[in-house]
C-alpha cells in the first residue's frame, strides 16, 4: 500500500510543506507540494522537488567514523554509535574540565533549524557561551540587531514577513528570494500579478528585478547612502507617516537633521543610482500602504552593516508600516517556546557570557549586554589559531565551515589546532574530512520535530518521520540529547530526550507531539498594532520594547555605547575612491556571495538534478569589460584580490544585467567529485580569496568582514580548461 | 483581479526538476527545458531578461507523428500527443522532425522522451504546472491548454 505522509521540507530553511509518497518497500518515490500549506500552497522549488537524491545518496554518510590517521588523511575505522558517544562525552568532559566549558563551541549554519535547538541546547547546558553561527558578523545578525535597536522586533530580514498579497508596495533590497527563499517570491510574484508595485534594489538585475516597476542599481557596498537618500526624500517631502512619527518614534528631529546631508543629487555620486530613481523609489514606497521592505546579504555583508541596516529599520518605521498586514508584521506564534523563546530561555549568567570571544569589542553582539550573544566568528579561528584570549579546544560542527567560511585555508589551519572535531552531516565534505569523528545524520525525511520557520510569522508546523533512519544515520537531536544523557549534565528543560522535548514545548497547547503530528499545522491569528495595546514589551504596557518605549530612530542604546545614534554613510575601506591605488591594480569591484535556486548554502553540488542547473561556478561581468580583458562567455576565469594570496577559478558569465565595474562571484561553491582536498575545497570557491582579517579591520558594531564590495582582478585562465 | 500575463516564467525551473522527478530522468534528458533569454537592451534601450520554456505543444499536425517510422508516436482524441514506449525503437527521427526541440534521448532507456502531459500519472495536473512558481499568473490553468511560456 502505497502512504501519503504529511510534513516539512528540510531542503532550506524555508520549510514548506510537502506531501511525501512512499512505496510498499518503504521507499519514498515522490515528493510533492502541500497545497494546504500556508506558506508554499503547493509549490517547491529544484532543491526539495529533487530531495529524494539526497537521500538515497550512494555517498551519504552511513555510520559513525573515527578518524584513524592523521587529521584529513582520509583514513577511518568504522565505529559504533555506542562507542563514538561515549569516547566524544568523555573526552568533552575532559576538556571541560581542564580549559573550561568555553573552550567548547558549536558551529551551526547550513540547514540551521536541523539542530540549531539540539545544539543550543547542549552548548548551554554544557556552561559555554561560545555558539558560533558560522557566519553572524555578515548574515542576519547585523539586521537582526538593526531592528532590535530601532524598535525592540526583528522586521527587516527573515522575519517580519507579511502575506505580499496584502502589500501595495514591495521592496527587495540586496535580498533575492527567488534564488533564496522561494515561496515568498512565490507571493511576491502574486502580489505582482495583482497590480502590486515592486522595488528592487540591487547591484545585479535580477530576475525579480525583470518583473520590477523600479530597478535601482547601486554600487555595492552603498547602501546606506541609498537609503539615507530616500529617507532624505520621504522627510523633504512630508510624505511620512506623521501621525506615527508624532506618538510613536523617538529622535525625529536629529533624523531630520542627519537627511539633509543626503539629498538625491549626492546620493547619486555616491551610489550610482540616479537621482530621478531615488526620488521615484521614496515616492512610491512612502504612498502606497500597506508597504513591505525586506533586505539580506546584500546590505549585511556590506562594512558598514548595521547603519546600513538602521536606515532601512527607519524607513519601515517612518511610513507606518510597522506591524500592520501587509506591512512588517510581527509574529505571532501559537507556542511560547518557539525557538526564538528558547535560544532566550538558554541565556547563561553574565559572567560567563562575559568570556564570549568578542563581547570585549562588540559588546552588542556578544557579551550579557548583547542581543543574542554569539562570538565574534573570526575572532574566534583567531582563539583556535592562537590561543587567545583563551583556546577552543572542541568543535562540535553541523556546518560546512571550510566552504561557508572566509578564508577555507585558515579555517582548516584552526581546525587542526582543535584537540576534538565532531561534525554531523550528510555527507563527507571538506569539513568533515578534518574530523575526529563523522557522525551520520539522519533526513527531514527521517525525523520529527516542531517547525517554526522564521517565515511562518504567525503558524508551526509537524515534520514528522516518514521513513525510519536509513543505515545508522541518527536525528542530531536526539543524539545531542544522548550525549548530554552520557555526560550526566543537566538540561535546562524538563525533557530527557528530544521527543519529550517536543512535548514539552506543545504543553501550552494541551497537545502532544502525537496528537500535533495528526493536525499538521497550527496557527495563531494575527493582530495588528501589538504596540497599542501592551503585546511587546515585558511590562504589558503599549509601546516598543526599547529604553524609551519608542521605536530609536536615535538610537540610545548606540548612543550609550559610544557609535552613531543615526544612521550615517561611511564609503567601503576597499573602493574606488577610498583606496584609489589598490584600485590601480585591482580595478573591479567585487560582489561574493549570489545565490543561486539550486544550491543552499554549500549544499546541492553533488545532487544530479541540481548539479545540472547549474554545473559550474559562474562569475558575472559585463560585456564591455570582458572584451577589455579578452574573456569570452563560458572562458575560465581567474580573480584575485589584494590582501590573500589566494586566486579562484570560476566561469565567466557575461551578462548586461551588471555594472562594467562590478563583477558578481556566485557563493559556497565546492567539487564534491574533485580528487584532491584543494580542488574539492578551495579551487572554485570565492571565499577563499577573503582574508580573514584586512588591514582595515572589520566594521563597527558586529565586526563585519566585507564580502559584497571589495575590489579584485579578473583574467582569463590561458590554457586551463 | 488577476492581470493574466502572456509569458509569466521567471526561470525558478522547478518544472524541469518536477518532470525529471516524476519520469526519473537522468542527466541530460528532459521533457521540458528552460532558457534564458538576456539581460540584454531591447530595441527601446531598456533592458530586459526573459525565459523561454520548450516543451513539446501537442501540435495540431504533429510532425513527430507522421515521422515516427514505426507508428510509436500517436495524437489521441483529446489532442495529447503520446508515445507508446514499446514501439519506440530510439531511431531519433522524431527528435530531428520536432520543430521546436521538445524531444530528447534517453540513452538509459533506449527510447525517447516528450511531454504527454503527465496523462498516465493519475494526477489532478500536470507535475511541473503544479510546480510552477509563476502558475497564478498563467491564463490558462487547465491541463490540454497548459503552456507555461
Ligand atoms: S524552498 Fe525548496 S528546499 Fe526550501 S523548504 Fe521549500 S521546497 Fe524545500
Ligand atoms: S506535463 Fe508532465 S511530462 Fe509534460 S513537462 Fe510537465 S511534468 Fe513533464
Ligand atoms: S516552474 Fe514556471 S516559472 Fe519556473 S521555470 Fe518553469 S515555467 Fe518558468
Amino acid at each position: 500500500m502505497v502512504r501519503v505522509v504529511r510534513t516539512v521540507c528540510g531542503g532550506c530553511m524555508c520549510e514548506c510543506g510537502v506531501l511525501v509518497y512512499v512505496d510498499e518497500e518503504n521507499r519514498v518515490f515522490r515528493i510533492e507540494g502541500d497545497p494546504k500549506h500556508p506558506l508554499n500552497e503547493g509549490y517547491m522549488c529544484p532543491k526539495g522537488l529533487s530531495f529524494m537524491q539526497l537521500v538515497y545518496h550512494p555517498e551519504r554518510l552511513k555510520y559513525p567514523l573515527k578518524r584513524a590517521g592523521e587529521r584529513g588523511e582520509g583514513k577511518w575505522k568504522r565505529v559504533s554509535w555506542d562507542e563514538a558517544l561515549n569516547e566524544i562525552s568523555n573526552e568533552l568532559l575532559k576538556i571541560r574540565e581542564k580549559y573550561g566549558p568555553e573552550s567548547i563551541a558549536i558551529s551551526y549554519g547550513t540547514y540551521p533549524k536541523r539542530v540549531a535547538i539540539g545544539l543550543s541546547i547542549f552548548l548551554a547546558s554544557l556552561g559555554s557561551p561560545n555558539q558560533l553561527i558560522g557566519n553572524c558578523h555578515y548574515c542576519y545578525t547585523p539586521h537582526a540587531i538593526a531592528d532590535l535597536l530601532t524598535c525592540g522586533e526583528i522586521y527587516t530580514c527573515e522575519l517580519g514577513v507579511p502575506d505580499y498579497r496584502k502589500s501595495k508596495c514591495i521592496v527587495l533590497w540586496g535580498y533575492n528570494p527567488l534564488h533564496t527563499y522561494p515561496p515568498l517570491a512565490k507571493k511576491i510574484i502574486e502580489a505582482k500579478g495583482e497590480g502590486a508595485k515592486l522595488i528592487v534594489v540591487d547591484p545585479r538585475y535580477t530576475e525579480l528585478a525583470s518583473i520590477a516597476d523600479l530597478w535601482l542599481q547601486v554600487r555595492p557596498g552603498t547602501d546606506c547612502a541609498l537609503a539615507l537618500g530616500i529617507l532624505n526624500v520621504i522627510i523633504n517631502r512630508k510624505l511620512y507617516d506623521s501621525e506615527f512619527v508624532d506618538k510613536w518614534c523617538y529622535g525625529f528631529k536629529e533624523l531630520c537633521e542627519r537627511v539633509q546631508k543626503y539629498p538625491p543629487e549626492r546620493v547619486e555620486e555616491i551610489t550610482w543610482v540616479p537621482k530621478e530613481k531615488i526620488i521615484e523609489a521614496a515616492e512610491l514606497y512612502a504612498t502606497l500602504k500597506p508597504a513591505s521592505l525586506h533586505s539580506h546579504l546584500g546590505v549585511s555583508m556590506s562594512f558598514n552593516s548595521v547603519q546600513a541596516s538602521r536606515a532601512l529599520s527607519i524607513l519601515v518605521a517612518i511610513t507606518g508600516n510597522l506591524d500592520i498586514r501587509g506591512g512588517a508584521e510581527f509574529p505571532n506564534y501559537p507556542i511560547k517556546l518557539t525557538y526564538m523563546n528558547i535560544k532566550r530561555r538558554l541565556r547563561l549568567s553574565p559572567e560567563v557570557e562575559r568570556k564570549t570571544i568578542g563581547s570585549d569589542k562588540y559588546p552588542l553582539l556578544a557579551g550579557p549586554e548583547s542581543f543574542r550573544c554569539l562570538p565574534h566568528p573570526p575572532s574566534v579561528f583567531e582563539a583556535m589559531l592562537t590561543g587567545k584570549p583563551y583556546p577552543i579546544k572542541a568543535l562540535i560542527c553541523t556546518s560546512n565551515l571550510v566552504i561557508s567560511f572566509e578564508d577555507g585555508r585558515k579555517v582548516v589551519e584552526a581546525f587542526k589546532k582543535l584537540d576534538l572535531l565532531i561534525v554531523m552531516d550528510f555527507f563527507m565534505t571538506p569539513t568533515a574530512e578534518l574530523a575526529d569523528y563523522v557522525l551520520p545524520s539522519a533526513t527531514y525525511l527521517e525525523c520529527d520535530d516542531i517547525c517554526d520557520a522564521f517565515c511562518y510569522m504567525n503558524f508551526i508546523a509537524a515534520r514528522q518521520r516518514v521513513i525510519e533512519p536509513l543505515y545508522e544515520c541518527r536525528d542530531d537531536n536526539e543524539v545531542l540529547f544522548e550525549l548530554l544523557r552520557r555526560m550526566q549534565v543537566e538540561l535546562p528543560f524538563p525533557a530527557s530526550t528530544y521527543r519529550e522535548f517536543l512535548d514539552y514545548r506543545l504543553s501550552d497547547l494541551g497537545l502532544t507531539f502525537e496528537e500535533f503530528k495528526e493536525i499538521g499545522y497550527i496557527a495563531s491569528e494575527f493582530i495588528e498594532k501589538k504596540y497599542e495595546k501592551g503585546f511587546l514589551r515585558e511590562d504589558g504596557e503599549p509601546g516598543f520594547r526599547t529604553p524609551t518605549g519608542k521605536v530609536e530612530l536615535y538610537s540610545t542604546i548606540l548612543e550609550k555605547y559610544g557609535y552613531d545614534p543615526l544612521p550615517e554613510y561611511v564609503e567601503p575601506p576597499e573602493s574606488p575612491y577610498s583606496a584609489p591605488d589598490v584600485a590601480e591594480k585591482y580595478p573591479l569591484i567585487l560582489i561574493t556571495g549570489a545565490r543561486h535556486i539550486s544550491s543552499y548554502q554549500t549544499m546541492g553540488h553533488n545532487i544530479p538534478y541540481l548539479r545540472e542547473l547549474l554545473p559550474h561556478p559562474l562569475i558575472e561581468i559585463h560585456p564591455e569589460t570582458a572584451e577589455s580583458l579578452g574573456i569570452k562567455d563560458g572562458d575560465w576565469v581567474f580573480i584575485e584580490t589584494p590582501y590573500s594570496e589566494q586566486r579562484v577559478k570560476m566561469r565567466a558569465k557575461l551578462t548586461y544585467g551588471i555594472h562594467p565595474k562590478v563583477v558578481s562571484a556566485q557563493a559556497l561553491w565546492w567539487y564534491p567529485e574533485e580528487k584532491t582536498f584543494e580542488d574539492r575545497a578551495f579551487k572554485f570557491n570565492i571565499n577563499v580569496a577573503i582574508p580573514l582579517k584586512s588591514p582595515y579591520g572589520y566594521g563597527p558594531i558586529v565586526g563585519t568582514n566585507i564580502m559584497r564590495g571589495r575590489l579584485c582582478r579578473v583574467y582569463k585562465a590561458e590554457d586551463e580548461t | 483581479m488577476l492581470i493574466s500575463i502572456p509569458n509569466p516564467c521567471i526561470g525558478c525551473r522547478s518544472c524541469e526538476v518536477a518532470c525529471k522527478q516524476i519520469n526519473n530522468l537522468p542527466p541530460g534528458v528532459y521533457r521540458i527545458k528552460v532558457e534564458e533569454v538576456g539581460p540584454k537592451y531591447n530595441a527601446n534601450g531598456k533592458i530586459i531578461m526573459k525565459f523561454r520554456v520548450v516543451r513539446c505543444t501537442q501540435c495540431e499536425k504533429p510532425q513527430c507523428v507522421n515521422a515516427c517510422p514505426k507508428g510509436a508516436l500517436r495524437k489521441r482524441e483529446d489532442g495529447i500527443v503520446v508515445l507508446d514506449k514499446a514501439l519506440c525503437t530510439g531511431c531519433k527521427t522524431c527528435v530531428d522532425a520536432c520543430p521546436i526541440h521538445a524531444i530528447w534521448f534517453n540513452p538509459e532507456t533506449g527510447k525517447i522522451e516528450k511531454c504527454d502531459l503527465c496523462v498516465d500519472k493519475g494526477l489532478d495536473e500536470p507535475f511541473c504546472m503544479k510546480h510552477c512558481i509563476t502558475r497564478s499568473l498563467h491564463s490558462v490553468n487547465n491541463r490540454l491548454s497548459w503552456i507555461p511560456w
